[in-house]
């Protein structure tokens, strides 16, 4: 089985989502939610998608879950970063930044060529 | 905080609860997507369409989390069963559970204490004659080799040296073969004469066996030859003991048998070879060209690669048959190989030590079982006491598998402080068992708790926690919250343990059962075997080895006339009833047989002339062990060396030979090969019991005068008037003024026939201490679980009382309670003692597995302890005031 995703690289899916989570224990609909408003819209990931990258990473222990209660009343699953998610966050965020740098610079024009 | 978090992780549970909490979260999920909609203004229907478009493929999300969660679960369980946080608090809670119950707790310890260290005790005893490493390098390549005499029926015929030294050039099946026999031996020199036992071993032999000396060395190879300067290797206890070990030993001279020997060695401590009397070696000095039919050696060989005992003895068969053919007369006499792993030749008692061991073992398995029904009940008691706690912890979110292991570590403390407590226990045991345990069988080291047995121990207290403590503890974890909240309060049987213990009564009574009728029936066979009549009375009997030396009694007449002297002079000594001699002293474990054959049945091949025991001695023997003279006249000294050679002949005998008429007067030919004697019967005797106890045993017997022979070994025996042991001092300054240099061992009769009764006399000790035991737990189950019921049932008991029952009736009751269930019990114990009586029955003697008198011994004995145990209870329910009770209400 994989994960499907729309919008979103490969390998950033379980950075954003554990992204969303420092600020607080959220439930899958806030994550998904808060993933849409952060990025204007521009990045969107499926729900199947989503669920399933939170299960594996409680398994991963990089989160954990507590059933509460959410603002509409409803019984809700919530998630919150445990320390270990912390340290991988900090791994994938310096990872991407270095990535991202790198094509960045590949992508700026080369003088001999001009 | 975390046992708030702890208490609601739910995902942990079951494959359905885990689907179902994925569920609610995707349903949330879904709902929450078309509240959105819906306020957008999506129609209902439509909105949920679009959700779940929105979500992709909702089955497989759904197995994915599923499987992942499972997954979590497990690896969590795992981390949780090994985490060091866990069990330092289950320990903590263990602790303070034990502290809370000082009598339960004191009670459990006590009980498996008991069961530990029965086992303890019996493997400390088992194990150096079983397990413990023999001290010879590579032991199992080690096997002891005797030849098959058909004549005799006899499987461990020995060897001639001629017929060593051929078996030894022809076989390819060992590394090398090496050759030993044993005896007495006297020790002299500044130090008091001492008899001691030797082994003479050919000179390969201690390489054979790949052992090393602790100082010196050992033989080299002409040691062996006949006329070698002579050398000896002693014993390192011998060497401690006699000789204060002293270093410079080795090289100075000692005097054996009057020749003086040079100490070229010492053993180590744990040395021990053919069996633990044996102290000191000297060279096997021999040659091939000895006399072949001298059979008087044992063969101990090393298989060499490859070689199986199986197929060793194929060849060896094969060469007894070429060398058959080439010494008829001698070899010919033989038919058939017997090889035996080394540890159990040397022990000569090997297959009644291997009975009595399974017998024990089994004994203290039944009390090991017992104490563990005994405190799987008590913990079952208990449980219903703590149903409340088990609930709340439950309801505080403890899942079941934490309870138990929580519950399981409660057991295993006190598990372990029940065995440390049984081993302490064992040190005790064996230290009163260690003196009693004969040498003469071999073994390897003490009766001491060494590594092994410890190792043994500890395996069977870790396995009694699992026994008595995870049943109680399951019941416990599956305690039903809401009734258990509600009524564990009350402490009412919440646990519905009643059944279960009574199940255990019931099982506790069979087992002890059975064991105690193991006892009795031990006991009995012990009682059989010491009312035996063995023809001769051993009481008051004192018996005297004389060992003549080659040295200094050279001739037959010179150990003639100190046979004579002996006699004479132990006669006059004061309080002698009696005094004369005997070559082979009856149940010393020698017996020598003869064939003989009347005179009317000479020309019968000799092969098929019978055989009968043999023996020699002086007059009055028959007196002095009060042997009954059946007809005729007793041995006298006229019987001398010039005179016609006269016999005595046991009953069975003349009744074999003679079946109609007298035995006196007629002749028998006594069948020594080489030297072939007509003997006139002069007399008849009872038959005695010679080799061993069992009747079978009695053979036909032959008694010739010891003055018409010329032994340099024989016993002196004296009947005193009164104690025994106050004939000693006489009999040692008299045989000091006749041969100063020979070492005295004086042995009352009594002990050497009590030698042959030891599996009883062990067995029944042993078994009898290990029934009371159990009676004892057994009994302590039935009052426990009476008592419980009683109070679990006191309303009903008030009830009864204000509906005009008596107090009797009521103890009636209770009484009958008990017995109905120890009834059942002793129906299912004595059905299991009878079928495993027909098993044992080989251990029996003179009792049979269904004796009537043991069966109904034990069920009254049984019956009388219940109701006993019910009664006190009983009583206590008797006084149950109606008023109070139902007023509780």
């Amino acid at each position: 089985m994989t994960e499907r995703n729309r919008g979103l690289l490969p390998g950033t899916v379980d950075l954003v989502i554990l992204q969303t989570l420092t600020t607080g224990p959220r439930h899958g609909f806030e994550v998904s939610r808060s993933i849409r408003s952060r990025s204007d819209g521009e990045l969107e990931l499926q729900d199947s998608a989503l669920y399933q990258a939170l299960h594996r990473m409680e398994k991963s222990g990089w989160i954990e879950a507590e059933w509460g209660v959410s603002e509409k009343g409803r019984r809700a699953k919530y998630y919150r970063l445990t320390p270990s998610g912390l340290r991988q966050l900090d791994r994938e965020v310096g990872f991407w930044r270095r990535y991202a740098a790198a094509v960045s610079k590949v992508l700026e024009p080369m003088p001999d060529e001009a | 905080m975390a046992d708030f978090k702890r208490a609601f992780r739910l995902d942990r549970a079951s494959r359905s609860d885990v689907r179902s909490a994925v569920d609610d979260e995707l349903q949330h999920h879904l709902e929450s997507e078309v509240e959105e909609l819906t306020d957008a203004g999506w129609g209902e229907s439509e909105a949920w369409a679009e959700a779940r478009r929105r979500f992709g493929d909702i089955d497989e999300t759904r197995t994915y989390c599923a499987r992942m969660q499972t997954e979590r679960g497990r690896r969590e369980r795992r981390r949780e069963m090994m985490s060091m946080d866990e069990l330092r608090q289950n320990l903590k809670y263990a602790f303070r559970a034990i502290r809370r119950a000082p009598g339960y707790a004191g009670l459990v310890v006590l009980t498996l204490a008991f069961g530990i260290a029965a086992n303890t005790t019996i493997f400390s005893v088992m194990n150096p004659y079983l397990f413990r490493p023999l001290p010879f390098g590579e032991a199992d390549e080690l096997v002891q080799v005797n030849q098959v005499d058909p004549v005799l029926g006899f499987d461990m015929a020995r060897f001639s040296f001629p017929q060593f030294v051929d078996w030894r050039a022809r076989t390819r099946a060992f590394d090398d073969l090496a050759a030993y026999n044993y005896g007495s031996i006297n020790v002299t020199g500044v130090e008091a004469p001492e008899q001691m036992t030797f082994g003479r071993l050919t000179e390969n032999m201690f390489d054979v066996l790949d052992v090393r000396p602790a100082m010196g060395r050992t033989f080299l190879p002409g040691d062996g030859a006949p006329d070698a300067e002579p050398v000896v290797v002693l014993d390192h206890g011998l060497w401690e003991r006699r000789y204060q070990g002293d270093p410079s030993l080795i090289g100075r001279p000692i005097t054996l048998d009057g020749v003086q020997h040079t100490v070229v060695g010492v053993m180590p401590p744990d040395f021990n070879f053919p069996y633990g009397e044996v102290k000191i070696w000297v060279p096997l000095q021999a040659s091939a060209t000895d006399n072949r039919d001298r059979e008087a050696y044992l063969l101990v060989g090393r298989l060499a690669d490859g070689w199986t005992i199986e197929r060793a003895r194929g060849e060896l068969t094969g060469i007894q048959a070429e060398l058959s053919r080439q010494y008829p007369d001698v070899d010919g006499k033989m038919d058939g190989v017997t090889i035996k792993p080394i540890r159990e030749a040397l022990n000569f008692a090997w297959d009644i030590v291997n009975v009595l061991f399974l017998v024990l073992l089994a004994a203290v398995g039944f009390v090991l079982l017992i104490a563990c029904a005994n405190v799987a009940s008590l913990t079952l008691a208990r449980g219903s006491g703590r149903v409340r706690e088990v609930s709340v912890r439950s309801a505080m979110g403890a899942a079941r598998g934490r309870i138990v292991r929580q519950l399981v570590t409660e057991s295993t403390v006190l598990a372990l402080l029940g065995g440390a407590l049984g081993i302490g226990l064992a040190y005790l045991l064996t230290s009163l068992v260690n003196p009693v345990i004969p040498e003469g069988l071999f073994k390897i080291g003490g009766v001491t708790i060494d590594g092994m047995v410890l190792a043994f121990s500890l395996a069977v207290t870790l396995v009694t926690p699992v026994v008595f403590g995870l049943l109680p503890a399951m019941s416990a974890s599956k305690t039903d919250l809401v009734t258990g909240l509600k009524e564990g309060a009350k402490g009412s049987n919440g646990l519905g343990t009643s059944r279960g213990r009574q199940v255990l009564v019931v099982a506790q009574v069979a087992l002890a059962v059975v064991l105690l009728t193991g006892a009795g029936l031990t006991l009995r066979s012990f009682a059989s075997v010491q009312a035996l009549d063995l023809g001769f009375d051993p009481d008051r009997v004192v018996t005297v080895e004389v060992n003549l030396t080659a040295q200094e009694y050279p001739s037959g007449e010179e150990r003639r006339a100190f046979l004579t002297q002996t006699v004479e002079s132990v006669g006059r000594l004061p309080g002698v009833e009696a005094v004369s001699t005997v070559q082979w002293l009856p149940q010393n474990h020698e017996t020598v047989a003869v064939q003989t054959v009347p005179s009317h049945m000479v020309g019968t091949p000799v092969d098929e002339w019978p055989l009968a025991t043999f023996n020699r001695v002086h007059p009055d023997y028959f007196d002095a062990m009060s042997i009954e003279l059946v007809a005729g006249r007793d041995f006298t000294t006229l019987d001398g060396i010039d005179a016609e050679p006269v016999a005595v002949v046991n009953r069975l005998f003349a009744d074999r030979f003679w079946p109609s008429g007298s035995a006196l007067g007629q002749t028998v030919l006594v069948g020594d090969r080489a030297d072939p004697a007509t003997l006139t019967i002069v007399g008849v005797v009872e038959d005695i019991f010679h080799a061993d106890l069992n009747p079978a045993e009695v053979r036909p017997q032959i008694y010739r005068s010891a003055a018409q022979g010329a032994a340099s070994r024989f016993f002196v025996v004296a009947r005193s008037q009164g104690d025994p042991s106050e004939l000693a001092p006489g009999i040692r300054t008299a045989l000091s003024e006749l041969a100063p240099s020979m070492p005295t061992v004086i042995r009352p009769m009594n002990d050497v026939v009590a030698e042959n009764d030891i599996p009883w006399r062990v067995a029944s000790v042993f078994l009898m201490l290990f029934g009371a035991g159990a009676i004892l737990l057994a009994t302590l189950g039935i009052y426990g679980l009476i008592s419980y019921s009683v109070a679990q049932r006191e309303k009903e008991m008030a009830v009864r009382i204000a509906m005009g029952a008596s107090a009797a009736d009521i103890r009636k009751r209770v009484v009958g309670d008990g017995l109905k269930l120890t009834g059942i019990g002793l129906v299912v114990g004595l059905a299991a003692a009878v079928g495993l009586g027909q098993v044992a029955s080989a251990v029996l003697f003179g009792v049979s597995p269904n004796d009537p008198v043991t069966l109904v011994s034990v069920l009254g004995l049984f019956l009388g302890v219940a109701a006993l145990a019910s009664f006190v209870p009983a009583a206590r329910a008797s006084r149950t005031s109606p008023i109070e009770v139902l007023r509780a209400e």
